[in-house]
C-alpha cells in the first residue's frame, strides 16, 4: 500500500470557553491517498472548516490544535515554523469559500496569480504572466490575457473563484483543499466549477479534500466521503457504498433529508429533528448523536463507540454495527 | 506617502500605483487642492524677490501702517515697521516645511511602526504598544525643554521633537488597522502560498494602509504647522528675526484691533493651505481604491 499523502492522526482543534475548552475538532483521525478526492460533508459547526485550517496552518490565534499532522511523509509537528510554513506551501493549496474576499481588493489578477510562482520558482514577470494565462485558460477563463490587468471587483463571482482555483493550480500542489468552494455561487456556475475541480484533480493526479456541506456534490465529485459530527468522522467510506448503504444512524438521517426531485413538492422538508451538541459540555461518555438518534440504544448514552470496519475502507462509528463486525 | 514611494520602487509597473494619478485627475477637488498648494508653494518660494524690502529691515516711519502697493508693502507691516508680505513668503517657506517633513517623518515612522506591531501580535504587539503608551505619558514640553537643553535651539529640533511625538498616533490607527486586515482572507491566502510576514506586510497590508494614512497625513500637516508656531511663542521654535505663519499669527491675533491686517495675510495663507491638503488627501484616498471612480 502506498504511503498516504496527508496523515492526520487524534487532531483536536479546541477553542477556550466560558465553561472550559470547547473541541471543534475532537480526536480526529484521517488519511489521504495521493491523488485522492476525498469528500467530507456534515452540518454547520461539525468542525469541517476548522479542520482544513488546522491542515493548513491558518488556525485563529485564540485556538489550538493537538495531534499529529504527516504530511507527504514528513510529521509537522517538529518543524521549525518557518519550515513547517515553506513544506505546506510547496505541497497544499486551499480554494477559499468566498473568493471575494480572499482575493485582495488592491492587487490586479495578473500581480496575485503571479506572487507564487514568481517568488517560488524564481521566475520573471513574463515567464509568470504567460503561465498565469495558460493556467485562466484551463480554467476556463475567456479573454485571459486581459483578466491580468483587471481588478477583482471587475470580475463576476465565477470567474474570481477560477482565479482562485488558477492561483491554486499555478502553486501545483499535491493536495488541494476546497472549502465549500461553490456556496457563493450560483447553481449553473457551481456545476462548472466543480467540473473544473475534478478535471483538474483528476489531470494532474492532486490530491483533493472537498469540504460542502452539499451531498449532491459529494456524490457528483468524490471517491470516498467522510461524514462528520460534532469534531469527529462518524462514518467514512467509498462514496457509492455510503449513498446506497449509509451505516450510521446520522448519515442515514443526512441522507433522507436530501430533497429529491422525485419527492412531492407539497410535503415539508424532512429535517432531523433536535439540535446538534454543545461542544463545551464535552460529553466524553457518550456517543454525540445519541441525543438525536432514532436507534439509540442504552450503551450509547455510556459510552463512545470506536470506529469499526464494516468492509473494505468502509468504517463507522456506531454500536449498531458491532455485533456485525465481530 | 513615503511607504508609497517605497512600494512603487519594488512593484514595478501596472500596479495599485500606475493608475493612481489617472485616477487622481478626475478627482475635481483634489486637483483644486493640488493646484492651490503647487501655487502657494511658488509664491512662497519666489515671492521674496518681487519685494526690495528685507526680513529683518525696520522702517520707522511706517510701523503699523496697513498695505500700500506704491511704496511696495503689498500686506502693510507689523508693529515693529517690518514689510509683512516678505515675512509672510519666508514664513510660509518654515510652515510648510516643518509641516510637510515632520508629517511624514511621523507617518513614516508611525505606519511601519503599527503595521509590524499589529501584524506580528502577540506578545511583541503588546511590548511595542506599551512603549507607545510610555511616551505618550512623556509631557510633550518637557521633552521639548529637555532637548533644547541638551541641542540648543534650532529647527532639526522641531521636526525631531514634533516627529517624536506625532508618530504616536499614527501607529496606534495603523496597529488597529493591520490587525483587523490581518483576518482577512487574502492575508490567510498569500500565508498559505508561503509569503513570509515581509511579503505579507509589503503587499498585501501597506497598500490597504494608504488610504487611511494619506487622510490621516492631512490631519497631521496642519496639526504639526500648529505646533510649530505654538512652540515658536514659547520661543522654543524658530527665533526672530526668522518667523514663520504661527509666529505672525500669534503676534496679528495680539493687534487684532489696531492693525487687522496683520493677522488677515498670514492666517488667509494658512487656511488656504490647509484647505487645500484636507481636498487633496481626500482625493488621494478616493484615487487608491481601485474600486473606486473607474
Amino acid at each position: 500500500m502506498t504511503e498516504p499523502l496527508l496523515d492526520i492522526d487524534g487532531l483536536s482543534v479546541v477553542f477556550p470557553g466560558r465553561h472550559g475548552p470547547i473541541r471543534a475538532v475532537d480526536d480526529l483521525s484521517l488519511t489521504v491517498k495521493p491523488g485522492e478526492v476525498l469528500g467530507i460533508a456534515g452540518e454547520s459547526g461539525s468542525g469541517k472548516s476548522q479542520l482544513l485550517l488546522a491542515i493548513m496552518g491558518l488556525l485563529a490565534e485564540t485556538s489550538w490544535a493537538e495531534g499529529n499532522i504527516r504530511l507527504d511523509g514528513a510529521d509537522l509537528g517538529p518543524m521549525t515554523p518557518g519550515r513547517r510554513r515553506r513544506w505546506r506551501a510547496e505541497r497544499l493549496a486551499m480554494v477559499f469559500q468566498d473568493a471575494s474576499s480572499a482575493l485582495n481588493p488592491y492587487l490586479t489578477i495578473g500581480r496575485q496569480l503571479t506572487e507564487q510562482p514568481m517568488r517560488a520558482r524564481s521566475l520573471s514577470r513574463a515567464q509568470a504572466d504567460r503561465l498565469a494565462v495558460q493556467a485562466l485558460e484551463r480554467v476556463r477563463v475567456t479573454e485571459a490575457k486581459r483578466r491580468l490587468g483587471q481588478y477583482p471587483h471587475e470580475l463576476s463571482g465565477g470567474t474570481r473563484q477560477r482565479v482562485m482555483i488558477a492561483m491554486a493550480l499555478l502553486a501545483k500542489p499535491k493536495l488541494l483543499l476546497a472549502d465549500e468552494p461553490t456556496t457563493a455561487l450560483d447553481v449553473t456556475v457551481q456545476a462548472e466549477i466543480l467540473e473544473i475541480l475534478r478535471e483538474l484533480a483528476h489531470d494532474n493526479g492532486t490530491a483533493l479534500i472537498l469540504v460542502t456541506h452539499d451531498l449532491g456534490v459529494v456524490a457528483h465529485l468524490c471517491e470516498r466521503v467522510a461524514i462528520m459530527y460534532a469534531g469527529r468522522i462518524v462514518e467514512t467510506g467509498p462514496a457509492s457504498q455510503l449513498f446506497s448503504l449509509p451505516a450510521h444512524p446520522y448519515s442515514r438521517a443526512l441522507l433522507a433529508a436530501m430533497p429529491r426531485l422525485t419527492d412531492d413538492l407539497t410535503a415539508p422538508l424532512r429535517a432531523i429533528s433536535g439540535q446538534p451538541p454543545d461542544l463545551a459540555a464535552g460529553e466524553h461518555g457518550s456517543c454525540a448523536f445519541a441525543p438525536r438518534c432514532p436507534s439509540r440504544m442504552a450503551r450509547c448514552t455510556v459510552r463512545r463507540p470506536e470506529m469499526r470496519r464494516l468492509s473494505l475502507d468502509h468504517h463507522a462509528a456506531c454500536f449498531l454495527h458491532e455485533e456485525v463486525a465481530r | 506617502m513615503s511607504v508609497l514611494l517605497r512600494s512603487r520602487t519594488t512593484v514595478p509597473a501596472e500596479g495599485v500605483e500606475s493608475g493612481l494619478w489617472q485616477r487622481l485627475k478626475r478627482q475635481k477637488g483634489a486637483m483644486i487642492g493640488l493646484r492651490i498648494l503647487v501655487l502657494v508653494a511658488l509664491i512662497v518660494v519666489f515671492g521674496p524677490f518681487l519685494s526690495p524690502h528685507g526680513l529683518d529691515q525696520v522702517f520707522w516711519d511706517r510701523i503699523e501702517m496697513p498695505p500700500d502697493f506704491a511704496a511696495g508693502f503689498y500686506f502693510g507691516t507689523d508693529d515693529n515697521g517690518r514689510d509683512l508680505f516678505v515675512r509672510t513668503m519666508l514664513g510660509g517657506r518654515i510652515s510648510l516645511a516643518v509641516g510637510i517633513a515632520a508629517a511624514l517623518v511621523s507617518l513614516a515612522i508611525g505606519t511601519v511602526y503599527g503595521a509590524i506591531s499589529g501584524l506580528i501580535g502577540g506578545r511583541v504587539d503588546a511590548l511595542m504598544m506599551r512603549l507607545v503608551d510610555i511616551l505618550y505619558a512623556l509631557p510633550f514640553m518637557f521633552f521639548v525643554i529637555l532637548l533644547a537643553v541638551f541641542f540648543g535651539r534650532s529647527l532639526v529640533l522641531i521636526f525631531v521633537a514634533i516627529g517624536a511625538v506625532e508618530w504616536l498616533d499614527t501607529a496606534r490607527i495603523t496597529r488597529g488597522q493591520a490587525i483587523a486586515l490581518s483576518k482577512r482572507d487574502f492575508v490567510d491566502a498569500a500565508r498559505s502560498y508561503g509569503a513570509g510576514r515581509l511579503t505579507i506586510l509589503r503587499r498585501h497590508i501597506l497598500p490597504h494602509l494608504l488610504g487611511p494614512v494619506v487622510v490621516f497625513a492631512t490631519l497631521t500637516v496642519p496639526r504639526v504647522i500648529l505646533l510649530e508656531s505654538f512652540l515658536s511663542f514659547l520661543g522654543l521654535g524658530v527665533q526672530e528675526p526668522m518667523t514663520s505663519w504661527g509666529a505672525l499669527i500669534a503676534d496679528g491675533a495680539r493687534l487684532v484691533e489696531s492693525a487687522p491686517w496683520m493677522l488677515a495675510f498670514p492666517g488667509g495663507f494658512l487656511v488656504v493651505t490647509l484647505l487645500a491638503f484636507n481636498a487633496l488627501g481626500d482625493g488621494v484616498r478616493e484615487a487608491l481604491d481601485p474600486r473606486g471612480g473607474s
